[in-house]
């Protein structure tokens, strides 16, 4: 019986010249293999970096393309709103500022149109002229910003129920296009979104939009009454 | 795959393992499969075999050495998995690895057809055996005894290396090299004296 630890059987094992047996041995290495099915368990496996639908590969350099369209388009949009431009006061976001009154959301609880003056013009020292309220029941006061323009807002307690006027100057915000009244020469927008009656306007370099759940004719008698 | 798309594929931390795993290993796949399909008995079994240490390879890849022998690596990976595919089996099928290396050489001797002296007409020989019946030849032999005639005639590794690889010392692998050489040529002749291979090659000598 031969140990496996035998040193000296044949120690020349491998020096010896090359056997038919060996050399026909080495020849394996190239033994054709068929790796179809092999690939295929590997690849289910580990995804091959950057490997995707050849669709999805021909429309790539499309997707660059578009994806710098896109990008352009909202950095000119960020760039427009937020330069020179008027913003766009909808009745939609004005809506969200009047229930943000309502709520007291980054408001400040006055008790005159004087003190509401008095903190507005602490947040903005070069707040626009403000025209003067038919009614001195201030309860409230903020300086809301929409697309980089700002608005100051009072809300006032007009007989239990709370109406909103915001003001700007008059070239920060462009009104949308919608139905309009004019009275005594003067043109009022008129709108309504999410249960909120508003009426912009501008005059005398002052935007002004009056919000309340009174209905329209109630607060165009309300605008017609202030003092610019 | 462009460059760039890769480099995203870093920055997110994905894919880096993957583009070195085709890098580096799947070149050497075929290798891989090739000498399952040596290790085991059917060629599913070396898919399987050759699959379960590729990814074996890929959780590895982190491992690896650049600068290093790849196909030493991944050989020494398969040779661990296939260790553990054979317990597995065993436990399996309830029963003894047949891994014994308790191989008789005189025992193996008395049994052997004896090889062609002429170095040419072993050569002849030889050539008339297809691969697929060296490979089921082979899979006759031990199992360690395979894997020594797998790295040193057919990978091609010196002692030195294949000693490394299985883990024995250097004296074992040349004493294996030997006699799995003889055991081979018998499982070799064993089938040529069945299929009257001898006799037609003795005719195309003539």
């Amino acid at each position: 019986m031969t140990t496996e630890h035998d040193d000296n059987l044949d120690p020349d094992v491998n020096s010896e010249p090359i056997s038919p047996l060996r050399r026909r041995l080495s020849n394996l290495k190239a033994t054709p293999v068929e790796m179809n099915s092999l690939r295929r368990a590997i690849e289910s496996e580990i995804a091959r970096p950057g490997h995707q639908p050849s669709l999805l590969r021909l429309f790539r350099p499309i997707q660059a393309v578009a994806a710098s369209f896109l990008l352009m388009a909202v950095v000119v949009a960020l760039v427009l709103a937020y330069s020179s431009g008027p913003a766009l006061a909808s009745p939609e976001r004005m809506a969200v500022v009047y229930h943000e009154m309502l709520a007291g959301h980054q408001s400040h609880a006055v008790s005159s149109l004087s003190e509401a003056e008095q903190v507005l013009r602490k947040q903005w020292a070069d707040l626009p002229s403000v025209p003067v309220m038919p009614t001195d029941t201030a309860v409230s006061c903020c300086v809301h910003e929409m697309a980089g323009r700002r608005m100051a807002c009072v809300a006032l307690n007009v007989d239990g129920v709370v109406v909103s006027i915001a003001t700007a100057p008059a070239g920060d915000f462009s009104v949308p296009k919608g139905q309009t009244r004019t009275i005594g020469g003067h043109e009022y927008l008129v709108e309504s979104a999410n249960g909120v009656n508003m009426v912009m306007t501008k005059r005398s370099g002052t935007w002004v939009c009056v919000m309340s759940t009174l209905d329209t004719e109630a607060l165009i008698s309300f605008v017609e009454k202030l003092k610019w | 795959m462009s460059e760039d798309l890769w480099l995203i594929e870093v920055e997110l931390g994905i894919g880096a393992s993957n583009r070195q795993f085709y890098d580096l290993v799947w070149p050497q796949a075929d290798m891989v499969l090739r000498y399952a399909r040596v290790l085991s008995g059917s060629a599913s079994d070396a898919e399987d075999l050759a699959q379960e240490s590729l990814l074996k390879a890929y959780r590895a890849i982190d491992q690896f050495k650049p600068g290093t022998e790849i196909r030493a690596w991944l050989i020494t990976i398969l040779r661990h998995t296939h260790i553990d595919w054979v317990r597995k089996r065993a436990t399996q099928h309830g029963t003894v690895s047949l891994d014994s290396l308790a191989y008789d050489p005189q025992g193996a001797e008395s049994a052997a057809v004896v090889m062609p002296q002429d170095w040419e007409q072993e050569q002849t020989l030889l050539q008339q055996f297809g691969d697929a019946a060296i490979i089921d030849a082979m899979q006759r032999l031990p199992t360690e005894i395979r894997w020594t005639l797998l790295l040193v005639d057919v990978e091609g590794l010196d002692l030195k290396e294949a000693a490394e690889v299985t883990d024995v010392p250097l004296g074992t692998v040349k004493s294996r090299c030997h006699r799995g050489r003889e055991m081979l040529k018998n499982e070799l002749l064993r089938v040529v004296d069945r299929s009257d291979l001898v006799a037609r090659s003795v005719r195309a000598e003539e």
